[in-house]
């Protein structure tokens, strides 16, 4: 027993701290790094109109990882996220053809549409105890499917916009910040305080890193899940209606090509600062990075076969950092897989 | 069949089989064997004993070629062996039973013993064969076992004999059993040790080394024993030469004259804080059950494993729905549909798998003492977790009198601590709330060291002089004997008997148990 004592002490002092500190901020260190590289390889980079451009698809991308991360946090996953978010956009387009003239009754339509329709893959999924990647997909699919048939396959988009539509999409505080941006970071810190500093964040912890144990502690696991579910479903709608606003427009690709950079900003979070845990901190700063990453391959000039590649080699090390961190922690299982 | 104490015919007196020298093992920060020299003779039954800590863990994960030595040296067969990995050990005629079960759930006792080597009919795995030769094998050891049955359908006892087999399968020279016992009821060791006889009938030049904790079983079985302490090797003789309380001096290292605390009598004679009337589960295990539960008593629940002890305090705690019967709390009757009524009631559970159901291993101590009161004790108005009072709240718990948990910071990890630490963890977290009218404890003392226990139970008869209630599951008869004001002994699902403490007998519990 006092053996146990000596080792805990032992990891406090001297040269450990240091490789506490890089470990635990190491993410924002390699997203400056990969900046400053990018930078050198082609100056055009720092261009300001090219950094809010970059700042601005980070939202995107940032508002579904959110929603991924608020998942994995209670250990579900949910694929469906960019066809979700699809859906939605499309959805907006679809009321304003139709007439629907009032901004604010578009934006609360979809975004509920996006928490229904996490609400029904909640009830798949912990209701029914389908298993979450597999009911996920299941939806997915049919999902991809509903926005084809709603857009026939075309981009739609309409001449007239109801006042206020592309405030999301399109306002510049100052000129030059992205309102999306905006919404991120409100949206970040939101979540941080929801999960980090209240009692039913903590449940929601619990409930992934233990169900069974939070269940004999009396906490009720399944709302955590639901809780999760519909956090993800409004951050999907959010996407939605971001995406149709800077766009002015809808395909049944939407959110698509963002799929894969969501994946791995929602795990890659995980590595800072919890050792392991998915939060949402961490997923900002793995969104920034992620972002610039993809921005910096596009200007630097690759094919975007590379950038793809590119892509799926960061899902792979996103899913592997948190298990090796974990691992090194001494850790019997991954945070959100068991 | 006498105790093990009679080296006569099976083994050659002196063939040293196994023989660690000096051999020393450290992980950062931790120096887990010391020194420790080691013999162990051909067609013996070596006992290791020692508190949780000792080393005996590190010990095997070195002789099975699973962690390499910083120190030392091991002769095996006379020669010098350096195993690079298990599969030499294995391939070296070591064979190990750990005391989590390694099984494949899905496949039978027959696929099993077989895993790995199987028989086979040209490309195809030959069932008929597995079947034949593992009959063949669990009747010459005397096991009774079903062999064609998924195992996650079998007892905890028939996996363990399965396990035993499938180490036996390619004629080990050394099989290694650790804490073999430990989920096993006194009558399925008996079995156990029964089968260990034969095996060693069968094969005269088998040597074993059984760790337990348990001494009286280790008296039952071994031909000698190792006390380890802290790492160290402290003392090496035959079993006859010693005695349980000689074991204990060595493993402690102060005279533990006393096992358990003095019963002092608190309960009220009057006044009963939970009455169970005809409860039975749906289809379940329990079936009209009777019994009640004074205020500021201990009452023991003791039963083999499987009688209905763990799913009637499951069925009190929510977890389980009861079909019929009535439950009265404090006098008026109540329905409790899951663990959050029972908590917010008084009732809290210490559940027996405290690795799965009890602690949060991406928590830390702090969290993981202050996640059952968060809400109620915990939350500013504004709904925020107020800092500085949870961090109290986890020293309280930590710090509570009698339970002293081992800890240097309040904020570190769980994972690190002992299996004794964490369980004064998961109780810890219920007391410091003082809500607690009832608390159920679920086989506490499981795996965790003498002193730890002496303490768990100083606490238990502490918390009864404040008014509690306590529920105590366990399978060890002498704690129950030795911490209870009352006995239900359960069989095959109700109540077969309820003993006073002025009334207590093993003979007595033991026949309402088995008969």
């Amino acid at each position: 027993m006092l053996l146990e004592i000596d080792a805990s002490k032992k990891h406090k002092i001297g040269k450990n701290s240091i490789v506490q500190f890089i470990e635990n901020y190491g993410l924002i260190f390699v997203a400056l790094l990969f900046f400053i590289i990018f930078t050198i390889i082609k100056p055009q980079y720092i261009n300001p109109r090219n950094i809010f451009t970059m700042i601005r698809q980070a939202s995107a991308i940032g508002f579904m990882a959110l929603g991924l991360t608020s998942l994995s946090i209670v250990g579900e996953i949910d694929i469906s996220f960019a066809a979700n978010a699809t859906v939605c956009g499309v959805v907006s387009i679809v009321l304003i053809q139709n007439g629907v003239n009032n901004t604010y009754l578009i934006w609360a339509i979809c975004i509920l549409l996006g928490m229904t329709i996490s609400y029904f893959n909640a009830r798949l999924i912990v209701g029914l105890g389908v298993p979450s990647l597999a009911g996920s997909l299941g939806m997915m699919v049919l999902l991809t499917g509903v926005a084809r048939w709603l857009t026939k396959g075309i981009p739609i988009y309409t001449e007239v916009f109801p006042a206020g539509f592309d405030f999301i999409g399109r306002f510049k505080l100052f000129g030059i910040i992205p309102f999306q941006t905006l919404i991120f970071v409100v949206i970040v810190i939101i979540l941080t305080i929801f999960l980090d500093f209240t009692p039913q964040g903590r449940y929601i912890y619990s409930s992934g890193g233990n169900p069974e144990a939070a269940y004999h502690v009396g906490i009720n696991v399944g709302k955590c899940k639901y809780m999760a579910f519909l956090i993800a479903g409004f951050c999907n709608g959010l996407t939605g209606i971001t995406l149709s606003s800077e766009y002015g427009s809808a395909s049944h690709t939407l959110a698509e090509g963002y799929f894969f950079l969501v994946l791995a900003s929602g795990f890659l979070g995980a590595t800072f600062m919890t050792g392991g845990v998915p939060n949402p901190r961490g997923t900002a700063v793995a969104t920034l990075l992620l972002a610039i990453l993809n921005n910096g391959l596009i200007i630097v000039g690759l094919p975007f076969y590379v950038r793809l590649i590119f892509q799926g080699f960061l899902v792979i090390i996103s899913i592997v950092l948190p298990i090796f961190i974990n691992w090194r922690k001494g850790r019997e299982f991954v945070w959100f897989i068991h | 069949m006498a105790t093990g104490t009679n080296n006569k015919s099976t083994n050659k007196e002196g063939s040293i089989l196994l023989k660690l020298d000096k051999v020393t093992k450290i992980f950062p920060g931790v120096v887990a064997i010391d020194k420790v020299e080691l013999e162990v003779l051909e067609g013996e039954i070596h006992a290791i004993v020692g508190e949780n800590g000792a080393g005996k863990s590190t010990l095997c994960n070195v002789i099975t070629g699973f962690h390499h030595p910083e120190e030392g040296e091991i002769f095996w067969q006379g020669k010098k062996v350096d195993f690079k990995s298990p599969k030499q050990a294995i391939d070296a005629g070591i064979r190990m039973v750990y005391q989590e079960r390694n099984l494949i759930p899905y496949l039978t006792g027959g696929q099993n013993i077989v895993l790995g080597d199987e028989p086979r009919k040209g490309l195809l795995v030959d069932e008929k064969k597995i079947l034949e030769h593992t009959n063949a094998l669990k009747k010459r050891f005397g096991a009774i076992v079903p062999l064609d049955v998924p195992v996650m359908r079998l007892t905890p006892s028939y996996n363990q004999l399965i396990e035993i087999l499938r180490a036996l399968n390619r004629t080990p020279k050394l099989l290694i059993l650790d804490e073999p016992t430990s989920s096993l009821t006194q009558s399925d060791v008996k079995i156990l040790f029964k089968v260990l006889r034969n095996i060693k009938k069968e094969y005269p030049r088998l040597s074993v080394i059984f760790i337990s904790h348990k001494l009286h079983e280790v008296f039952d079985i071994a031909d000698r024993i190792s006390i380890f302490r802290n790492g160290k090797k402290i003392h090496t003789d035959k079993a006859c030469n010693l005695d349980r309380i000689a074991c204990i001096k060595y493993m402690i290292n102060r005279d533990l004259s006393n096992r358990y605390p003095e019963v002092i009598p608190h309960f009220s004679k009057s006044e009963k804080v939970l009455e169970i009337e005809n409860v039975s589960e749906k289809k379940g295990k329990v079936h009209d059950v009777n019994m009640f539960l004074r205020k500021g008593e201990v009452l023991g629940l003791y039963g083999l494993v499987g009688s209905g002890r763990t799913e009637l305090s499951e069925l009190v705690f929510g977890l389980r729905k009861k079909e019929k019967g009535k439950i009265n709390y404090q006098g008026k009757e109540v329905n409790i549909t899951s663990p959050y009524d029972a908590i917010h009631a008084g009732i809290f559970l210490i559940p027996e798998d405290r690795r799965r159901h009890g602690i949060f291993n991406g928590f830390n101590l702090k969290e993981n003492l202050s996640i059952a009161f968060l809400k109620d004790k915990l939350t500013s108005t504004l709904g925020k977790i107020k800092r500085k009072e949870e961090i109290n709240f986890a020293y309280i718990a930590a710090d509570k009198s009698s339970l002293k948990i081992k800890y240097t910071n309040i904020e570190q990890d769980v994972s690190n601590l002992s299996g004794g630490n964490k369980q004064k963890v998961i109780i810890g977290r219920w007391l410091a709330g003082k809500n607690a009218t009832v608390l159920i404890m679920d086989e506490p003392t499981n795996g965790i060291d003498i002193g730890t226990k002496y303490e768990i139970y100083e606490l238990m008869r502490d918390l009864t002089k404040q008014g509690m209630s306590i529920i105590f599951i366990s399978s060890e008869l002498p704690e129950v004997l030795g911490v209870c004001d009352r006995i239900c002994v359960f069989r095959e699902g109700s109540i077969s008997g309820i003993l006073q403490r002025e009334e207590f007998s093993e003979q007595k519990v033991l026949e309402y148990a088995l008969i």
